[in-house]
């Protein structure tokens, strides 16, 4: 943890010397007296005369200062954990960078390192050489490059996807040695990528040789690769190695489709030095097909990148059994073209009609003689439609064929079958013929070990030399196909089993299916193509793993060349077309991937240990001391009183108070957040109406509800706000105590909701005034637009029972004392609820009248009224009709509010009457 | 508060000063009743308002004095009623008004002041109950007498003022046979001690020299490198090592105990030390006793 200490200014350490000299000046110095007042000065007068020696100071204060000086001196002269040494070198300066997917990783380190190196070279005028170990197609001449191209070397020279050649470049470090000076006098510096390759050695030695080497390697950075895994069957397998062991560490595995989306994730967890495990992902196949990388998460480095081969792409194959032939072994044909495609696809096992629906590319019939007139059809149809039917030969088919071919078969075929070799046979087993190259099994090698003892035969002619996709030596056909509609019909003129031919137990028999299944268009694209056909690149990996288009450099490749390790020519990516590219990996899982070790070498992090200042903390302990030590001069002359109890206490306010700052994440409230409009109504009193949509009724309303607001301020304790318009769909009712709702002609019924915001605003204590505005209007038994509306609306509304208010009710008594509830129109009955209903302490939870209050209550702001008042009676006939609608609107809100506080005054006028007695 | 003006600061200070008076004479009339027990009268006739005895009427005694009812139980004499003596001789305390006194060495003790104030009032009270009249040396003001004459004393004591001048007792005459009560810690020059003493024994005075000290003062328990400060002079004396000169301090203390004690002698006075650090009772009782020896002696 501690490296090279060393000083800014270490001349200031020279002030140490002096301090003997304060050591001395500090004794001279007597620490100040203590002070005390005494009354007995006169003896002390007395006392003078004798001599003073002076105190000493105590010698552990003294020790303490001298301390806090050598503090002071030794900040002062700045002391520096790991400052960079100045390099003392003057000869040629050799990078050598592997620019190689492994150092991708921490690609940044090389950067910082190069321009390091480029300003040091560039400040004592070196020669520099740049070299770099990743295989290039036109390796560069080594030559000498200036400070500047070094720089900005650190910007263009990227990682290449392959891994470092530095045999290559210890051929060529001969070169080096043209230039006279590269002798041993030269600085090299080796930043490699810090996985072993070969002959790193030889490399390392021929290094040292020219020039006093350096070796750097990360060493924090985790370097991960992936590999392809040993593939299991159907799983999507990959190993992850890291470099060195070291301590757990967990990641993820991303497979990403084509268009980049993420198709799954798989976490993986390294144990402590372990360098290895295996991870598995699990996909749909369908998902699987769309697969194009896996990567690890977070590692920028192609090693890092797996690409996914169009190739591995698989089918979905229906095997078609019957029932006894579940629980198949070696004599069942399913078994081995199950062994032979087990890597490739995907199966499915089932009668044929239940294959049919789903959605496979390939069926395979195993020795089917006979097929049933409606599979026969729904199988041709799904042909057409692209699937590929491949059929097997087999004792069945050949006694089918006995009396007329079979449907669907490719070629017509020959009763019964044909055997070679046996005792009584004259002909001996064949081998395969060369494929013709318009099948397709063109570019496949028959291998001679192969024989085929037993076939059916087809009927010869034309159409069956045409539709031969391979034949025996003899002539005579093995595989016969047709094309049909968008699919095609393959028949193996031998059994899946061993029992006719060796065929199912050859390789060939896995290629020869594969192709098949390639040809569905049902199936997944997949790229397959003859031995010389040559493939574009479309994208290639960098070294950092991303995707990019390739330059003009890449040539197309062969299936052949791309199956082989990366080169400059073969660079890692995707080949051919978009949809069904071939992939070149840039690790194998033969890539060789161990720790760079050299012998008698020690190789250097690039990240170096940060230069740290000692000064402040030097510093920051100084002061301390110089407080501690003002503190005991206080103490030691008397002037402050030193109580253990209490100095316990500062220091523990001290130590405590940073940790009872208040802290900023403070508990988040539960409850949901009020609505603005119902929180503002809660805190102020307002009278409410609701809106109808009308905007001559609500202007009227809010109009009305606004002028009853003023003369309640004016004339009662009650002080509202402007009144607020309610939508009763939404709004909180439960904010206000008072809400008129005038009927709309042809008003609509309300909602449930609303329904029930109304009847509960009403059971806890609400006063719903319902003004239908049709008073004069509604003369007998005729009924009013506004009226039907009402009688829908409270048809859907619980209403509790009402009854016609009478003078003696708690309304004409709560303020005013009225006589009726005057309105703009005053002929008919004002109903509220019985008295005997019971809730709310037989307060009246609603009037109901057509007296159009709110028009009669309606002033603007000068007071000049909206609308004119019909005639009124009220107690006091010289009163002003408008003033009675007044007090009936505020002895409405005055029962809103205060319920039946005031029904006693029922009893008013006729205890007016007995005091007049 | 505006101190700067003065009405409200005499009101401020008397204020103050009438807040001490009830703790401070509870304090005082606590010790003294520990002491007044055993007063005695005169045992002697005399003006005075207690019954002492009847005494056949001579020749010359006023006709008044006799006491008719006594009188008429005897067939054929007169008797004349006496009081008891009790002229009471005024005493006149004086307590240093300087600023010396206000220290204490440690906060658990009280002032030197405090403590003089205490005693000089418990003396008042206990002088009072014998009837004397008691005066302030210096004062020009009668002396007080009677029931109320602690709550007097107190009041003229000044007892929140300092008056750093006045450190020596004042160089004044008193009537003939009073007594004196000298309490101070004397930290002065003893010659203006002689001085007034001398003056009063000159009129025939009897008295106490009472020495107040803090053990501070005595023991002088100080180390190390200490400047010392004089509450008068504002004076500031420096050691290097008290611890030192603790044993010349000791003798130069004992040295001007020895001189306020050579004073006391010769002009036939008493003198008592006492420590802030022991009971008030104690060196009360010993004032007091003091005080009615010279009584005794004088009469």
């Amino acid at each position: 943890m501690f490296g090279a200490l060393s000083f800014t200014s270490p001349f200031i350490l020279a002030a140490l010397a002096a301090l003997p000299l304060i050591w001395l000046l500090l004794r001279a110095t007597p620490p100040s007296p203590k002070q005390e007042k005494f009354p007995a000065f006169i003896i002390l007068r007395q006392l003078k005369t004798a001599e003073e020696t002076p105190d000493r100071t105590p010698w552990w204060l003294l020790l303490m200062r001298l301390l806090l000086a050598a503090l002071v001196i030794l900040a002062l002269a700045g002391p520096v954990l790991n400052a960079p040494a100045p390099n003392p070198q003057t000869g040629p300066m050799v990078v050598i960078v592997d620019d190689t997917w492994a150092a991708a990783q921490n690609w940044s380190a090389r950067q910082d390192a190069l321009r390091e190196a480029a300003a040091e070279a560039e400040q004592s005028d070196r020669q520099i050489f740049f070299l770099t170990t990743a295989p290039k197609a036109i390796s560069a001449q080594i030559e000498p490059v200036t400070a500047e191209t070094l720089r900005d070397a650190a910007d263009t020279v990227l990682p290449e996807p392959f891994t470092a050649d530095r045999q290559d470049l210890l051929a060529r470090l001969s070169e080096l040695d043209r230039y006279q000076e590269t002798g041993a006098g030269a600085e090299i510096r080796w930043y490699s990528d810090g996985v072993a390759g070969a002959g790193d050695a030889a490399f390392a030695e021929a290094l040292s040789r020219r020039g006093d080497l350096s070796v750097f390697a990360d060493r924090t950075a985790p370097k991960l690769i992936l590999r392809p895994g040993q593939n299991a069957a159907g799983d999507l397998a990959f190993q992850i190695e890291r470099l060195n062991g070291g301590s757990e560490y967990n990641g993820a595995v991303i497979a990403n489709a084509r268009d980049g989306r993420e198709l799954a994730r798989a976490e993986f967890n390294f144990a402590s030095d372990e360098r290895f495990v295996d991870v598995k992902i699990d996909l749909p196949l369908a998902l699987r097909n769309e697969l194009a990388t896996v990567r690890i998460a977070n590692s920028a480095s192609a090693g890092a990148v797996q690409l996914a081969d169009a190739r591995d792409r698989r089918a979905l194959i229906g095997l078609v059994t019957e029932a006894e032939q579940q629980g198949s072994n070696l004599l069942s044909g399913n078994h081995y073209v199950r062994q032979a495609l087990d890597q490739h696809a995907a199966f499915l096992q089932g009668d044929l009609r239940s294959i049919l629906e789903s959605d496979v590319s390939v069926i395979v019939l195993d020795d089917v003689g006979r097929l049933r007139g409606s599979d026969a059809d729904a199988l041709a149809a799904w042909v057409d439609r692209g699937g590929v039917l491949i059929r097997f030969a087999g004792p069945v088919l050949a006694e089918a064929a006995q009396d007329r071919t079979p449907q669907l078969t490719p070629v017509e075929l020959r009763g019964g079958g044909r055997a070679f070799g046996g005792a009584l046979t004259w002909d001996t087993p064949q081998k395969l013929d060369a494929f013709s190259p318009e099948s397709p099994f063109a570019g496949l090698t028959p291998p001679d070990d192969v024989l085929i003892r037993r076939q059916v035969l087809a009927e010869p002619g034309g159409e069956t030399t045409l539709r031969t996709w391979a034949r025996l030596q003899d002539g005579t056909p093995l595989v016969t196909g047709a094309r049909q509609g968008s699919g095609a019909i393959a028949l193996f003129h031998v059994t899946a089993t061993p029992d006719w031919s060796d065929l199912p137990i050859s390789g060939l028999f896995v290629e020869m299916l594969r192709r098949l299944t390639f040809l569905s268009s049902l199936g997944p694209e997949t790229a397959e193509a003859g031995a010389d056909a040559r493939f574009a690149p479309y994208r290639l990996l960098s070294g950092d793993g991303r995707l990019v288009r390739p330059n003009d450099s890449i040539r197309a490749l062969t299936t052949e060349q791309l199956s082989g390790p990366p080169s400059p020519e073969r660079a890692p990516g995707f080949y051919g077309p978009p949809e069904t590219p071939l992939a070149l990996n840039a690790i194998s899982a033969a890539t060789p991937f161990a720790p760079l070790s050299i012998p008698g070498m020690s190789i250097k992090p690039y990240e170096a240990e940060p230069p740290t200042s000692l000064a402040p903390p030097l510093i920051m302990v100084a002061l301390m001391l110089l407080l501690i030590d003002g503190a005991l001069a206080l103490i030691l002359s008397g002037r402050l009183s030193f109580r253990p109890r209490q100095a316990t206490a500062a220091l523990a306010v001290l130590v405590c108070a940073p940790a009872l700052t208040p802290d900023a994440a403070t508990a988040q409230p539960l409850d949901p957040e009020i609505d603005p409009v119902a929180a503002e109504a809660a805190l102020t009193t307002r009278l409410a109406y609701v809106e109808t949509g009308d905007p001559a009724i609500d202007n009227l309303a809010a109009q009305g509800l606004a002028t009853l607001s003023r003369e309640l301020v004016r004339r009662t304790a009650i002080e509202p706000a402007p009144p607020a318009a309610i939508d009763l769909d939404t709004d909180d009712l439960s904010v206000y105590s008072f809400l008129y709702w005038p009927i709309a002609p042809g008003a609509e019924t309300p909602s449930d909701t609303a329904l029930a915001n109304i009847e509960n605003f009403m059971r806890f204590g609400g006063l719903l005034v319902i003004d239908t505005r049709d008073d004069e209007r509604s003369v007998g038994a005729g009924t009013t637009p506004e009226g039907e509306a009402l009688q829908r609306i409270l048809a859907q509304l619980n209403i509790p029972p009402l009854t016609p208010v009478d003078e003696t009710h708690v309304l004409m008594r709560s303020f005013y004392l009225l006589n009726s509830l005057t309105g703009r129109m005053n002929n008919n009955q004002v109903w509220v609820e019985a008295g005997s209903s019971g809730s709310n302490d037989g307060v009246t939870s609603v009037i109901i009248g057509g007296r159009d209050w709110a028009g009669a209550w309606a002033a603007d702001s000068f007071g000049r009224p909206a609308r004119p008042m019909g005639p009124a009676r009220c107690l006091d006939k010289f009163v002003d009709p408008r003033q009675c609608a007044y007090r009936a609107g505020i002895n409405m809100v005055m029962v809103a509010y205060t319920g039946n506080y005031k029904s006693d005054q029922v009893h008013t006028p006729i205890l007016l009457e007995r005091l007049g007695q | 508060m505006p101190a700067d003006s003065p009405a409200i600061s005499v009101r401020h200070d008397a204020e103050h000063a009438a807040s001490l008076f009830p703790a401070l004479l509870l304090e005082a009339e606590k010790i003294a009743q520990s002491v007044s027990a055993g007063l005695h009268g005169r045992r002697r006739a005399g003006p005075g308002e207690t019954f002492w005895q009847h005494r056949p009427y001579g020749f010359g005694d006023p006709v008044s004095t006799i006491d008719w009812r006594q009188s008429a139980r005897a067939a054929d004499r007169l008797y004349v009623r006496q009081n008891e003596w009790e002229a009471a001789a005024a005493a006149y305390l004086w307590r240093d008004p300087s600023r010396s006194l206000d220290y204490a060495s440690d906060r658990n003790l009280p002032t030197k002041r405090r403590r003089a104030d205490v005693l000089v009032t418990a003396l008042t009270i206990l002088l009072s109950q014998a009837g004397e009249r008691i005066g302030l040396l210096g004062e020009e003001r009668r002396p007080f007498q009677g029931r109320s004459a602690p709550e007097r004393m107190l009041e003229a004591l000044h007892i929140d003022q300092f008056l750093d001048t006045a450190s020596a007792p004042p160089l004044t005459t008193v009537p003939t046979g009073a007594r004196i009560v000298m309490a101070s810690d004397f930290f002065t020059d003893p010659h203006g001690v002689e001085k007034a003493v001398a003056a009063l024994a000159g009129a025939g005075a009897k008295g106490v020299l009472l020495q107040i000290c803090d053990p501070a003062e005595e023991n002088f328990p100080f180390d190390g490198r200490v400047e010392f400060r004089d509450l008068e002079s504002s004076d500031r004396l420096i050691f290097g090592q008290t611890g030192a000169v603790a044993d010349a301090y000791k003798s130069a203390f004992a040295a001007h105990r020895e001189s306020l004690t050579a004073i006391a002698r010769k002009a036939g006075w008493t003198f008592i030390a006492h420590r802030t650090d022991k009971a008030s009772q104690t060196v009360l009782l010993s004032l007091f006793t003091a005080l009615a020896d010279m009584r005794k002696w004088m009469n």
